[in-house]
């Protein structure tokens, strides 16, 4: 991809830990800053 | 389970009728509007010169972008000053205080969250600042946004509102819609058309109990909201008035109010032949149609993006000297209006528990918000595990045109006049409720909402309108083009085209739209009744203004149902930017934006 995506950039990083997570287990903190705001999310699939 | 009543302690308006609430309620009280010859630009080339303009020494004369947004600055700092100062919000913690600022395009020409990061600055206020554009429901969709941050505990105060300014680009825009009107606009009377405005307002909005605690003033319980998405047309509402009927009924149930608790309406009422009747048909339908309704537009025009809230605090004033205001230069009823739209020229004394305000906007959003006049126990739904069910990435492909990958899952979609924002965030979603193996349908639709992160309206349609302008003249500029310029217009044409009906609103912080838009999508579906399902979405367009950006979307199904391939959106927070966001251990492994 060429140049910056600053408002689907992070929602991109999400779906792809979402298919990783659809493989294996685990968990992913993501996070993202702006002048404006901090926001974070836990993408997680437990072994169970 | 009852939820923390959540508090109205201030509030603050500059507007047509005047700057500042002793100035306002002087004229609302007389039954003086705010309309008159528009001064601050040129109309000439118009068939309409009204306008309802903040009488702010200063701003006339001006009518360049980069003023206009320095105007809008203005106007919320004021506004926003008042509200503050008002409610005695103590400043010592302001990362704690959040700004929720609805605005629709009086600020364009520059990032919209640019303009609310200088008036956060300007007031002291540290804490995360969110800013709601979907067009004419902005301000009102915000005072939700804002009840729900202090509901998850992201903040202790929200000063939460809009700021909109009437500059020519929009004059010109609902000019070549054919949606002004010759003269002052008469809500629900004979006399077809709106006349714009601008201005200011905002309300310090404060869990009850920690309120009273610090002795903060009380005006009213901003007992509950909703949000809704037509999915009909770009700009005309859904006929029935189906979409303003989701938004009040969500209203009402999120509030735990029945119909026969509401004692007035506060209508968004712009006086166009389409808005009108739509609505009072949403209206009867929810509520009956014996409550007494008014449109406050009467007195200080369509103040666009800032209306909401503008419309609400004329209704918490005019609740304060118990009194509802009245439809101003009402003269003979239209077919398929309010019994009593209170057609008086001065307020009425009525005494009323709960009110409504209502506001509906391009793109076919809509939002309401209900008061109350006092402390008003909200009964919690239990609060509800989130997944994500399907996902996407979009990055437009030299290979196919664009628009290929929305016909391969919607072959009927229309893609014809579409920009490309549109195209690539349908695309997306598209993509992503394919991914959950959703297909909707029915009930399924208005069940399943839509809330879209992104930074500017599409850069193409600007090109476009401009390119109007410069070659036809400002009265002859493209009204196709112009309906494509607010926020939220890529979200409602998302929501036509994949029959997305449920609560919908667009948003912007700059970069980490699309997480705030996930963080907020969670908040809400977390402990609301009236959806199933989000879906979050957000996309970017190549901006030639803007060398460095890329284009893409992005787009996560979240759903209260588990089943084996969903993904639990386990913890999520918004804080002030600088802000240590820890969620608990086990450490997962850490991402950051790639944007």
């Amino acid at each position: 991809m060429r140049g910056e995506t600053p408002a689907s950039g992070t929602l991109r990083l999400c779906a792809e830990k979402v298919r990783a997570l659809r493989l294996a287990p685990g968990q992913f903190l993501i996070t993202d800053v702006s002048a404006a705001a901090s926001c974070a999310v836990v993408l997680e699939r437990s072994t169970a | 389970m009852i939820r923390t009543p959540i508090a109205i302690t201030g509030q603050g308006a500059v507007c047509a009728l005047g700057i500042g609430l002793d100035a306002i309620w002087a004229e609302l009280a007389a039954g003086r509007d705010g309309i008159g010859v528009i001064e601050r630009f040129s109309t000439q080339r118009f068939g309409t010169h009204l306008g309802g303009m903040v009488p702010l020494p200063g701003t006339v004369g001006i009518d360049d972008a980069l003023t206009t947004r320095a105007i809008c600055v203005k106007y919320a700092v004021l506004a926003g000053q008042e509200a503050l100062t008002r409610a005695e919000v103590p400043m010592h913690a302001p990362r704690r205080i959040a700004l929720v600022l609805g605005t629709s395009m009086g600020s364009h020409l520059g990032g919209l969250h640019e303009a609310s990061a200088e008036v956060a600055a300007a007031l002291g206020i540290e804490g995360p600042v969110i800013t709601i554009s979907t067009a004419c429901a902005s301000s009102t969709n915000a005072l939700g946004v804002g009840r729900d941050l202090l509901d998850d505990g992201r903040a202790d105060v929200v000063l939460a509102g809009g700021a909109d300014v009437l500059c020519p680009e929009i004059f010109a825009g609902f000019h070549a819609l054919g949606l002004l009107s010759a003269g002052k606009c008469t809500p629900f009377s004979e006399g077809l058309g709106t006349t714009l405005g601008e201005g200011a307002g905002f309300l310090v909005l404060e869990r009850a109990p920690e309120a009273k605690t610090r002795g903060a003033p009380f005006l009213a319980c901003l007992s509950g909201y909703g949000l809704s998405a037509d999915g009909y047309h770009a700009t005309s509402p859904e006929p029935t008035g189906a979409g303003v009927a989701r938004a009040l009924r969500s209203t009402l149930d999120d509030a735990g109010l029945a119909a026969a608790d509401v004692g007035y309406v506060n209508a968004h009422g712009t006086g166009t032949a389409a808005n009108d009747p739509a609505e009072w048909r949403a209206i009867t339908e929810v509520l009956g149609d014996q409550v007494p309704v008014s449109s406050t537009k009467s007195y200080l025009a369509h103040a666009q993006g800032a209306a909401g809230v503008l419309e609400l605090i004329c209704t918490l004033l005019a609740m304060e000297h118990g009194q509802v205001l009245p439809t101003l230069h009402f003269t003979k009823p239209r077919r398929q209006g309010p019994v009593d739209p209170i057609a008086q020229d001065r307020p009425r004394p009525l005494v009323f528990a709960h009110a409504l305000s209502t506001n509906s906007a391009f793109g076919g959003a809509n939002a309401a918000v209900a008061i109350s006049r006092a402390v008003t126990p909200r009964r919690a739904s239990p609060k509800r595990p989130i997944f994500i069910s399907g996902v996407s990435s979009l990055v437009p492909s030299k290979e196919e045109s664009r628009g290929e990958g929305l016909k391969r899952l919607i072959p009927t979609a229309d893609t014809r006049n579409l920009d490309p924002s549109s195209i690539d965030l349908s695309t997306a979603i598209a993509q992503a409720l394919h991914d959950a193996g959703l297909t909707l349908s029915g009930v399924a639709r208005e069940r399943t909402g839509l809330f879209v992160g992104t930074t500017n309206a599409s850069p193409a349609s600007w090109e476009e309108f401009r390119a109007s302008v410069r070659e036809r003249g400002i009265e002859r500029a493209s009204a196709p083009a112009f309906t494509r310029l607010v926020l939220n217009a890529a979200s409602g044409v998302a929501s036509r085209l994949l029959g997305l009906r449920g609560p919908t609103t667009t948003l912007t912080t700059g970069a980490g739209s699309g997480l705030l838009a996930a963080v907020l999508a969670a908040i809400y579906l977390e402990s609301r009744a009236d959806a199933d399902r989000l879906v979050v979405a957000a996309v970017d367009e190549l901006d030639a203004q803007r060398p460095t950006q890329g284009e893409g979307a992005a787009s996560l199904v979240l759903t209260t149902f588990a089943n084996e391939s969903t993904i639990r959106l386990a913890r999520w927070a918004v804080a002030a930017r600088t802000h240590s966001t820890k969620p608990s251990p086990p450490s997962p492994q850490q991402g950051r934006g790639s944007g």
